[in-house]
């Protein structure tokens, strides 16, 4: 009982009953219902759940955005006192413009390309309160200040193209405060984003709302994330809200089986595959169009009894703040829970050190893009020659059948560096050698048999199958292409692939546009490993999936490696992902490898400073975690004209701790510093400062 | 203690376009009293206080069922609210004891908080209220004593040193003229981490320091009393 | 192994949507004409046509009356003798009813008589004949051709790209009539020379369009995958990218294939169409153009009406579709 509390006692935003339907041609689809909840002033109101929940439908709802066949078809939202439902347009545009804004995953969705981002933005204060031009300039200026935006004076000149990503979400963030609104809905505002500005723009956003008292919905399907941010979430499943609770409760004590799932399926931070199973939730989510009778999450449930299938859930509170849609929830014991067979961890021997031996080393590897400079003599190639050192002067050793995962910012080159190993990209210079052979120039220069051992796994899985043929089609081709079995044998063979990717055979005539992303990317890894591949690059190949999903495509890989004692190269930005998968781990940043060394040597000290940076930024699904307070000033710079001497010195936080505030970062090359067990650290600062750097957060106990 | 840290930000309000009864409705379901009236972009119009819901029955022809409904029907939140013209406001970096005095001089229990010709907030004497409680360290556990002084510069530093050097904690400290007797104060002390023959002790020791009123508060006793 | 398949597809939960007969892809095409109004206006204006061009005589029988088979002065004889019957068309094209020229619509000649006292609907009943012919021959010609060219500029960029590119902006930046005219002149006036006219003007266009597709779908994933298999980029261009690419190049040989009806119909206008006895629309607005201040504007009005209508009609199939295609993106 305090005061914050008493301010409080209205909420912002009531939601009471809301249902979304969208009209189509086979009637009404209900995308949304039976949805309650209320935010208070100050408060985040996190909604997590995986892609087609019904998330962003709530959002765009309560601004009655919700284009020409949606409408809101029950319930009520009640903002401010007053109801929404049932405004006038225009009505609604006044309310959206001073009390209510949004900011959208995507900033340049909502940056006008051809305006300088000041005019933008003071176009909100003189347009509709005739605010004078200076006044509106001046106010600007100081709310970007607030975000945190250097320089905010040039910025205001700037157009929204050149500025970086996380720029232009500060942008939006800004533009969207200087109305002050009551009601801030934030729609996956750092899913574009890499975890460093991710981490800036989720401080920014907890500062704004305790200095402006704003209510925030922030919807987000990364848990880690809302564990930073919010302090109550809704967890929505299927177009309804199964859980809602305080942040600590959500995921200390969750009460419905659906969010027990999904916590049991994020990697938690610092476990690997050999002492931790991710455990996906089986099954889909069900279409809006075909839902199940009874409990929405009922054919996925390992708890589901009879009366889960008849009738419908209605959404109870089990305790004070904390509310649930589940019939058993009081008797559900998340801590005696034990997976179904089919789940069983299974126990994956480790390679003894001394019999690793290497199967890929890339010596001094580099690979530039020619890039037309700005001089107009360029235009008939004369202008001087440009390069985007996208790799430069990369050296590693892969291990044969371990994994070795490479982190880093995007833009960092890790995946221009597989793509120039496997031959998608043109050599510029140094050394790749795979099995004694010398892999140099692209793919159509190789021999088949080479070709046949480096297959590669994508990241989008709506791109990597080609929607005009069918599954067994796209299986069979690299079969025939490398003669992996006898022609007759084909069919067969085939079948056994969908089978280890845990599909069934009626797969074989579907096409993908009937697929899931999870069952396109299974198909994608079949297609890799048909050819019995001996290295397997892989290039963020969960990223896009929803976390029940990425849970068993990263069982699925690990199992197939544990199967054919495949090397891997695997690609993540999520650095959870890559700890839980790779044995070895190499950080890169502007075409450098800054670290590299065994998994576990990475997530503790001695760090590299930017080592350092990215798991303070990490967000980890457990707010218990203390993390340490790391972030890093300023953009990426331009690997067109990379800094010298250590490339990080730009923006390294550590470098006072070198004598003269670390003038040699800028003029030398970074000595390897060997920490033994092949870890290497490239880095000015001795390793012996880098050992007593505090740990950025306590792994906890292994062992679930 | 600037109104800006206290005053209510993002307060319900309303346009004048509105009908009467929506405003009414309004005030009732959310418990206020004080309902700012904003033309676009937040710029304050007027407000509604619940003396303006009346209808003055001299406006109406005769107090005919119909003719009240359609003297209703036409009523418009622009029509009766208080003019911004009439209206006070303060700004977000008065202080507590200005807004208060606003509000007692002119009496009214509400301000709207405008900054840049734009409501941030609104400051009602519930909140003064709320702060005078919490000043008093209402939840604050502990001895509340209440001393009259005489009215000297060092008193209060007396007072002070003295819990200070028993180790004891100052949770809150009020600090007034004393009604009726111009040369006295009275300091009302929230004393944590000593027993009350303590600190009776160590007051009564003081020369001059009559001590009015002690007595204890637990964290929980003003919720208990609520309720 | 078959045995194995079938027992397994029998058992196995497989949706019906898995393998879909031919008879329902074919109910599935036909389903958008009829939730596409616009699309169905389109079919009836060109079925219409089709139909009559079909069955304007008995030359579904007899086929020696294709376009330019019958020449000169044979067609008249030809049109008279035993082996012709008129079917929809009532009269032949070259039939001439002495003292009956420059007629207006009656109940013997449906929309009246040209200059020489020959039927219009019969000669436009046959002329539809030759461009329902040449038009679709000659975009699917163009097709081949710009849809290689455009193929291999879009994927293999660079240099080959640059090149193609340019040479094809040059042709595109001569207005295309005069193109036909050029073409048409030095080579003589003949149906397969129309086919080549058509073919130049129009290459240029799809293979932009083709590149166009061609530089996004190469981004894909799945194009990098073939890549890495090793594929040659003729496997990647020609079975990888083009059958993703058929929405879009679809639509628009529908638009030219209306261009190409109303190309044919300005060769045919300027006189540079099917060689004077057949029936060629064009040339059937030519020689009524003379007589329409003369108050006799049905020669002219029959045959810009009957262009129009084809022009239309694939127009409109061609909205039709770009509009389902959007619904569906």
């Amino acid at each position: 009982m305090n005061r914050e509390l008493e301010k409080q006692q209205q909420p912002v935003v009531t939601v009471e009953d809301l249902g979304i339907a969208y009209e189509t041609r086979a009637g009404d689809i209900h995308a949304v219902r039976d949805v309650s909840f209320e935010i208070y002033r100050g408060e985040t109101l996190g909604i997590v759940g995986e892609s087609g929940c019904g998330k962003s439908t709530v959002a765009f709802g309560m601004v009655n955005y919700l284009g020409r066949n949606g409408k809101i078809a029950k319930g009520n939202i009640y903002f401010q006192g007053q109801s929404l439902v049932g405004r006038t347009p225009e009505e609604l545009r006044t309310l959206r413009g001073d009390q209510i804004a949004m900011v959208y995953q995507d900033p340049m969705t909502s940056l006008n390309p051809v305006l300088r981002i000041g005019a933008q933005m003071m176009e909100v204060l003189t347009v509709h309160r005739g605010v004078s031009k200076e006044e509106a300039r001046e106010r600007c200026i100081e709310m970007l200040g607030k975000v945190n935006m250097p320089d905010p004076d040039r910025v205001m000149e700037r157009y929204p193209h050149q500025i970086s990503g996380g720029q232009q979400q500060r942008v939006i963030i800004a533009t969207a405060m200087l109305n002050n609104p009551a009601l801030l809905i934030m729609d996956e505002p750092t899913t574009a984003l890499d975890v460093t500005v991710e981490a800036a723009v989720l401080d920014l956003v907890d500062n704004l709302r305790r200095e402006f008292d704003t209510a925030i919905m922030f919807i987000s399907h990364n848990l880690g994330v809302v564990a930073r941010v919010c302090d109550r979430v809704a967890v929505m499943y299927a177009g309804e809200v199964v859980e809602l609770a305080p942040v600590r409760d959500i995921f200390a004590n969750p009460q419905h089986p659906y969010t027990q799932g999904l916590i049991r399926c994020v990697p938690k931070i610092g476990r690997s595959k050999s002492s931790s199973v991710l455990y996906p939730i089986r099954g889909r989510v069900p279409s809006p169009k075909n839902l199940p009778p009874g409990c929405v999450f009922e054919p996925r449930c390992d708890y589901a009894r009879e009366a889960c299938r008849t009738q419908k859930i209605t959404f109870r509170p089990i305790e004070q703040n904390h509310s649930v849609r589940c019939l058993f929830a009081e008797e559900i014991d998340p801590a005696a829970w034990t997976p179904s067979e089919d789940l069983m961890p299974q126990t994956l021997q480790a390679i003894p050190a001394e019999e690793r031996e290497p199967i890929l080393q890339v010596d001094s590897l580099k690979t530039y893009y020619k890039h037309a400079s700005s001089s107009p003599l360029s235009l008939i190639g004369l202008g001087p020659k440009e390069y985007v050192k996208a790799v430069d002067d990369v050296s590693f050793t892969a291990m044969k059948s371990l994994t070795l995962g490479v982190v880093g910012e995007s833009g960092c080159g890790k995946s221009t560096l597989i793509k120039t190993i496997i031959g998608l990209e043109d050599v510029t210079g140094g050394k790749v050698d795979f099995m004694g052979f010398d892999l140099k120039g692209s793919v159509n220069t190789r021999d088949m048999s080479t070709i046949r051992e480096l297959q590669m796994v994508f990241q989008n899985p709506n791109a990597t199958m080609n929607p005009s043929y069918s599954v067994g089609n796209q299986l069979e081709r690299p079969l025939r292409r490398f003669k992996v079995v006898p022609k007759n044998q084909i069919r067969s063979e085939v079948i056994r692939l969908l089978r280890a990717v845990k599909l069934d055979e009626y797969y074989y005539n579907r096409l993908p546009n009937q697929l899931s992303g999870g069952e396109k990317q299974r198909i994608g890894i079949a297609r890799a490993f048909a050819g019995r591949p001996d290295l397997v690059l892989c290039d963020e190949p969960v990223s896009a999936l929803d976390v029940s999903v990425q849970a068993a495509v990263l069982n699925l890989l690990s199992e197939i490696q544990q199967e054919y004692g495949t090397t891997m190269m695997f690609i993540a930005h999520d650095l959870s992902v890559v700890r839980f998968f790779s044995d070895y781990i190499a950080v890169m940043y502007l075409g450098k490898i800054v670290e590299i060394g065994p998994a576990e040597a990475i997530y503790a000290p001695p760090y590299h400073p930017y080592t350092e940076s990215l798991l303070a930024a990490v967000p980890i699904p457990d707010p218990t975690i203390q993390q340490e307070h790391v972030r890093l000033s300023g953009n990426v710079p331009s690997p067109l004209n990379p800094p010298s001497g250590c490339r990080f010195h730009t923006r390294c936080p550590r470098r006072h701790l070198l004598p003269n505030d670390g003038k040699i970062c800028e003029t030398e090359e970074p000595p390897l510093r060997d920490a033994g067990d092949y870890h290497q650290i490239y880095c000015h600062i001795p390793l012996e400062q880098l050992r007593e750097f505090e740990p950025v957060f306590e792994v906890p106990a292994e062992g679930r | 203690m600037l109104v800006r840290d206290y005053m209510l930000k993002h307060p319900i309000m309303i346009e004048p376009h509105k009908r009467l009864p929506e405003a009414q409705k309004l005030m009732v379901e959310n418990n206020i009293y004080y309902l700012p009236v904003v033309g676009d972009g937040k710029r304050l119009l007027g407000m509604i206080t619940p003396p303006r819901l009346a209808i003055p029955p001299e406006r109406l022809a005769s107090l005919d069922v119909w003719e009240i409904t359609r003297y209703l029907s036409g009523l418009t939140v622009e029509k009766v609210m208080l003019k911004s013209a009439e209206l006070f406001t303060i700004g977000p970096n008065a202080t507590l004891e200005e807004a208060a005095e606003c509000m007692i001089r002119n009496k009214t229990g509400g301000l709207p908080v405008i900054e840049n010709n734009v409501v941030i907030g609104l400051i009602t004497d519930g909140d003064l209220l709320i702060e005078l409680r919490d000043v008093l360290g209402a939840f604050e556990p502990g001895w509340r004593i209440t001393v009259r002084v005489p009215s000297s510069r060092d008193e209060l530093l007396l007072l002070t040193r003295t819990i200070a050097d028993n180790g004891w904690v100052i949770m809150a400290l009020g600090n007034v003229r004393a009604p009726k007797q111009p040369d006295h104060w009275d300091i009302v002390l929230k004393v944590w981490g000593c027993t009350r023959d303590e600190l009776m002790k160590a007051i009564t020791n003081l020369e001059g320091h009559e001590v009015r009123d002690v007595r204890e508060t637990l964290a929980y006793s003003y919720v208990n009393a609520a309720t | 192994m078959t045995t194995a398949e079938t027992t397994a597809g029998a058992t196995l939960p497989a949706p019906a949507a898995s393998e879909p007969s031919r008879w329902k892809k074919i109910k599935e095409g036909l389903s958008f004409f009829s939730r596409s109004k616009v699309a169905l206006a389109g079919l009836i204006l060109v079925g219409f046509w089709v139909l009559i061009a079909l069955f304007a005589d008995n030359c579904l029988i007899t086929p020696r009356c294709y376009v330019g088979m019958v020449q000169g002065d044979d067609i008249t004889q030809w049109a008279t003798s035993e082996e012709y019957q008129s079917w929809l068309s009532r009269y032949s094209p070259v039939e001439q009813f002495r003292g009956r020229n420059r007629e207006g619509p009656s109940a013997d000649h449906w929309l009246g008589t040209d200059t020489r006292g020959r039927d219009i609907w019969a000669r436009l009943a046959h002329g539809s004949r030759s461009i329902l012919t040449l038009a679709p021959i000659s975009v699917i010609v163009a097709l081949i051709v710009g849809g290689t060219l455009g193929l291999a500029a879009g994927y293999f960029g660079g240099l080959i790209d640059e090149v193609m590119m340019r040479i094809l902006d040059a042709i595109i930046s001569f207005p295309q009539i005069l193109l036909y005219l050029v073409i048409i002149a030095a080579l003589g006036a003949s149906a397969t020379n129309v086919v080549l006219a058509i073919t130049i003007a129009g290459a240029p266009g799809i293979a932009r369009l083709v590149r166009g597709l061609a530089l996004d779908i190469k981004t894909r994933d799945y194009i990098a995958a073939a890549q890495t298999r090793g594929e040659s980029p003729w496997y990647i261009m020609f079975v990888e990218i083009l059958p993703n690419a058929r929405g879009p190049i679809i639509i628009d040989s529908m638009l030219r294939m209306g261009y190409a009806v109303f190309s044919i119909g300005t060769l045919g206008f300027l006189g540079l169409g099917l060689p004077p006895p057949s029936p060629d629309w064009g040339s059937i607005v030519q020689a009524g153009r003379s007589a329409i201040q003369a108050g006799r504007p049905w020669e002219a009005l029959w045959g810009s009406i009957a262009i129009a209508m084809v022009v239309v009609g694939l127009n409109l199939i061609a909205d039709g579709l770009a509009e389902e295609s959007q619904r569906y993106r």
